[in-house]
């Protein structure tokens, strides 16, 4: 009996032992390693995305680009639960307008559209997720502002799409594409917890000096289930989600209105990469300028092997690759807008594609010869 | 109750049968007996059909989106694994359709029913159409279809209850017939709904082999004991979990595993060393110098994973412990020394094997440990939580109810801190926090850490649930035991542990469900589970919008269903035991 307690009390004390080892086992870094124990299923695949860093991860000192290509894919950040932006198809796979805009980036630098690995983010979990260098970068619905852009490390892309927060609610209860905020008094508005539409909604009420009611709920599906029941008179989000929410479940047309037609807040959305890498923003900036400027010049996914063949102009010739072309300088392919032309489309072929269906209007997106916002500076 | 189903045994001791008494009278008897009774008879009767109404015209309204739910199936089922290796993923479910018709068989479920119960059942559903077709605000097309199918089934409940009439009441069917016929009928159903042909074909083929290994199951048993067979199943049943997640799901590509210079010699010297060892350890001469020896184990496997050394060996230097401590208690003869060996050499060969799957990278394009999502992996969550929380839940018992005080703080201390924390919070401790108490080199991903999270949260719950039945075992048992000339570990084993499992059944039972429902739990740390599929991404595509309701309630039938069934299989087990009985 004594031998057993003995073994017993042994076990215990080794089992201590061990667990200290292994805790301080984490500051160690000399402890050999052999390739058999490595049993992480290896997902850090040696491409130097190295997790363990937090917010110095950001300063690599302009190499992503190399990286990236030596890695072989994009990592690339996206929202799965914004209908239009970013959503998994029956399939799985992620579609959308900023997941095509993942797509133009993977076709510029690597040539093949389809060498993403995507990563569904939460908004809370999107900024670390740059920061830390897990993803190249974030194209999932972040709005340019000066704090994200002065505190939180992210250099942003030019805008893709420009995006502000209406209201909407039902023209049987009064409303019309006139109204304002003030007629808003005494409602209960109602929005989806945890971003920045509450604040916005709260300060421009206060600012029109009208009393309401705010609700918030867990997601906007849920939001939306609520006014479509009669518990919110009104709902407010960015005008892309209450567009095409009120294409999809209107119940017939007219029933629901959007208004102000100037909205309380400006939401610029685009793509955003790490803070301190200038050569692989500039890689991501002049994929988004060329997406720009292919629509500009009139180059489609279906006509852009004629336009190689006979560029119109010097603009479209540099930006498919011909003589005097400036991708090799900025250690893209010269090829690289081509492939992005040809294997994800222009601008408005994004747009079309994945905004369009669901009821969106260029409106502030068009181009800026259009009365739009879009303007890219010139390919030369 | 006048037509008791006649598959219970205790049919000749049951009461006589009152006559049958008809409809008239029995409401007579029971709704309207006074005038209090008849008035909230009306009552109710108005609640439930208003009820009814509204539910039967909210699932059939037009609005309803419910082409959703077919079109996204791959979704819910396995989320994003990939399109071009889907086979993968029907040959998994083969292997559990497999098991589970050879298990129907050799468990002999289902029994006898009586032709005028079965006419009852038919005329029940066939009254169900009818009350869909007169109740539900749907269209016109549904409610003449409803009504069609409900006259025929009505019809055919009747006819079958005239053919057998009064005096064929000792005629019965057997059940698994009519079972046969409801699967051609979702074979018929699957063939008319509108999805890919290669899904029906699959699912088509999942059937024939439920159907093929039934019958398969009847052949093997009327050639081998029900024992041997059972046994046989059961070990299929636990190597299915690893089979199908670390090898057909996962496709391993194995060249990369260091085979030659670590798993080889690792696994020859385990079986030679350690199986000689265990032979003199279980011969029942080892005396005090095998106790000894069995200790030295002890702290070389804990002592292991400080060191650095292969995981395969930590791993198996741990199993060799346990079979070393193990060893005196369920040896003695030749032959348990021949099982002895024999079980170690089988455990070494499948753990290398598990082992070699589990480091060999995934030959899966593009996606490294999130490639299990949807209904697959909340299978995944709750099945591997519960295998690995079940032998950690009865250990801490054991520890609790132990006379050794060190090992009954630390269980008490593990318990009690557990059941203090939400499930949540032991989720987010294990995705933030747990690689840091593992050795440098070991890094789980997001899956085996909530596996991890899981299984640790359970434990302490199954513990508690155990330590019940330990408890309930009488004084008189354990005395019983040691009057025998058992030692402690054989009165726990074969004496007191068997007992104390029977009878806390319904808190296991109780405790499965509440751990196949928590899995839903993992969304909080970016896992695609299957109600987080249902909630957050299918009612978000593009294609889908404004179909959240829908969706919810596709997620809670299929849920109810596999709960349900668990809780049906487990009155089973309770009616064959005799829980509550004795």
């Amino acid at each position: 009996m004594n031998l057993k307690k003995l073994i017993a009390l042994l076990a215990v004390f080794a089992l201590i032992l061990a667990a200290c080892d292994a805790g301080g086992g984490g500051d160690d870094e000399t402890t050999p390693t052999t390739a058999a124990t490595d049993d992480g299923g290896g997902t850090d695949d040696g491409g130097g995305t190295d997790d363990g860093g937090g917010d110095t991860g950001a300063q690599t000192g302009g190499n992503l680009l190399e990286e990236v290509i030596a890695r072989g894919t994009l990592n690339c950040g996206v929202n799965e639960t914004l209908p239009g932006f970013g959503s998994k198809d029956e399939a799985g796979a992620f579609v959308g307008f900023d997941v095509d805009l993942c797509r133009a980036v993977a076709a510029a630098v690597l040539g093949d559209s389809e060498a993403v690995e995507y990563t569904a983010l939460t908004a809370a979990q999107r900024f670390e997720a740059l920061s830390s260098g897990s993803i190249d970068m974030l194209s999932r619905n972040t709005t340019w502002t000066q704090s994200r852009d002065g505190e939180l490390g992210v250099d942003f892309a030019p805008t893709t799409y420009y995006d502000g927060q209406q209201v909407m609610a039902r023209s049987a209860d009064g409303f019309d594409s006139g109204s304002g905020l003030s007629d808003l008094a005494g409602a209960v508005v109602c929005t989806n917890a945890g971003t920045t539409t509450e604040k916005n909604i709260t300060e421009a009420m206060q600012a029109a000096g009208a009393d309401f009611t705010l609700t918030t709920f867990e997601d906007f599906n849920i939001v939306l289930e609520n006014f479509k029941s009669g518990a919110c008179d009104a709902v407010t989000t960015d005008g892309s989600g209450l567009i095409s929410r009120k294409s999809t479940d209107e119940p017939a047309p007219g029933d629901w209105v959007i208004f102000p037609a100037v909205p309380i807040s400006k939401e610029p959305l685009g793509p955003g990469v790490a803070q301190g890498d200038a050569k692989w923003a500039d890689a991501v900036n002049w994929t988004m300028y060329a997406l720009i400027i292919a629509e500009e010049q009139g180059i489609t996914s279906a006509n852009v092997d004629d336009m190689l063949a006979n560029p119109p102009n010097g603009e479209v010739q540099r930006l498919l690759g011909g003589e005097e072309e400036k991708q090799t300088a900025m250690g893209l392919p010269a090829d690289a807008f081509y492939n992005v032309i040809k294997q994800v489309g222009n601008y408005g072929e994004i747009f079309d594609t994945h905004l369009s269906v669901l009821g969106l209007e260029r409106g502030l997106n068009a181009l800026w010869s259009d009365g739009g916002l879009l303007y890219a500076p010139p390919a030369r | 109750m006048t037509d008791p189903i006649v598959n219970e045994v205790q049919e000749s001791e049951s009461a006589p049968e009152k006559p049958s008494a008809g409809a008239i009278r029995w409401a007579k008897e029971n709704l309207f007996s006074s005038v209090i009774n008849s008035i909230l008879s009306l009552l109710m009767l108005a609640i439930i059909v208003l009820f009814v109404r509204g539910l039967l015209s909210y699932l059939f309204s037009e609005e309803r989106l419910w082409n959703v739910i077919p079109r996204n199936m791959k979704l819910y089922w396995t989320e994003a694994y990939p399109v071009a290796e889907m086979t993968r993923t029907w040959v998994s479910l083969g292997v559990v359709v497999v098991l589970t018709g050879l298990s129907l068989a050799v468990w002999r479920v289902g029994g006898r029913t009586s032709p005028r119960q079965f006419g009852r059942t038919l005329t029940s559903l066939g009254i169900a159409g009818l009350v869909l077709a007169i109740l539900a605000d749907a269209s016109a097309g549904i409610r003449i279809g409803a009504a069609v199918v409900g006259a025929v089934l009505i019809l055919a409940g009747q006819a079958v209850r005239l053919m057998a009439g009064p005096g064929f009441k000792e005629e019965t069917i057997h059940i698994r017939s009519i079972l046969l016929g409801v699967l051609a009928i979702i074979g018929g159903i699957v063939w008319i709904l509108p999805i890919e042909s290669g899904t029906k074909v699959s699912l088509s083929i999942q059937g024939v082999l439920l159907v093929v290994s039934y019958l398969l199951g009847g052949l093997i048993t009327s050639r081998v004991s029900g024992g041997l067979a059972r046994g046989a199943l059961v070990g299929l049943w636990m190597l299915s979990l690893p089979v199908i997640y670390l090898v057909i799901q996962r496709a391993p590509v194995v060249a990369d595993v260091p085979l030659m210079s670590v798993f080889l010699p690792s696994v020859v010297g385990f079986i030679v060393v350690g199986g000689a060892f265990l032979w003199w350890a279980g011969s029942g001469k080892a005396g005090e110098p095998g106790r000894l020896a069995a200790g030295v184990v002890v702290l070389a496997a804990l002592g292991s994973w400080a060191v650095s050394l292969p995981m395969l060996v930590r791993f198996l230097l741990l199993g060799l412990a346990t079979f070393a401590l193990a060893a005196p208690t369920f040896g003695g003869t030749s032959k348990a020394q021949k099982n002895i060996v024999v079980a170690w050499s089988a455990g070494v060969l499948l753990t290398a094997y598990f082992m070699a799957m589990m480091q060999a990278d995934t030959g899966l394009e593009g996606l490294q440990g999130e490639f299990i999502g949807g209904l697959n992996l909340t299978f995944l969550l709750a099945l591997a939580g519960l295998a690995i929380s079940f032998p950690i839940g009865i250990m801490l018992a054991l520890g609790r109810t132990s006379s050794m005080p060190i090992f009954r703080l630390l269980s008490t201390g593990y318990i009690e801190t557990v059941r203090g924390v939400p499930l949540i919070t032991v989720l987010f401790f294990a995705n933030l926090v747990i690689n840091r108490f593992l050795p440098r080199e070991v890094e789980l991903d997001d899956v085996v850490k909530a596996i991890v999270a899981v299984a640790l949260f359970s434990a302490a719950y199954l513990a508690e649930n155990v330590r019940g039945g330990l408890q309930s075992i009488p004084k008189g048992q354990y005395e019983a035991a040691k009057a025998m000339g058992l030692s402690t570990v054989q009165t726990t084993v074969f004496i007191t542990l068997p007992q104390a499992l029977r009878s806390v059944i319904p808190a296991l039972v109780g405790q499965v469900i509440s751990l196949f429902k928590d899995t839903s739990l993992v969304a909080i740390i970016g896992l695609a589970d299957f109600l987080r599929v249902a909630r957050d991404i299918v009612p978000n595509q593009p294609a889908s919008l404004g179909s959240l309701r829908e969706s919810l309630l596709f997620a809670m039938v299929i849920y109810w269903i596999f709960t349900f069934n668990v809780s049906r299989a487990s009155l089973r087990l309770e009616r064959k035991l005799g829980v509550g009985e004795r």
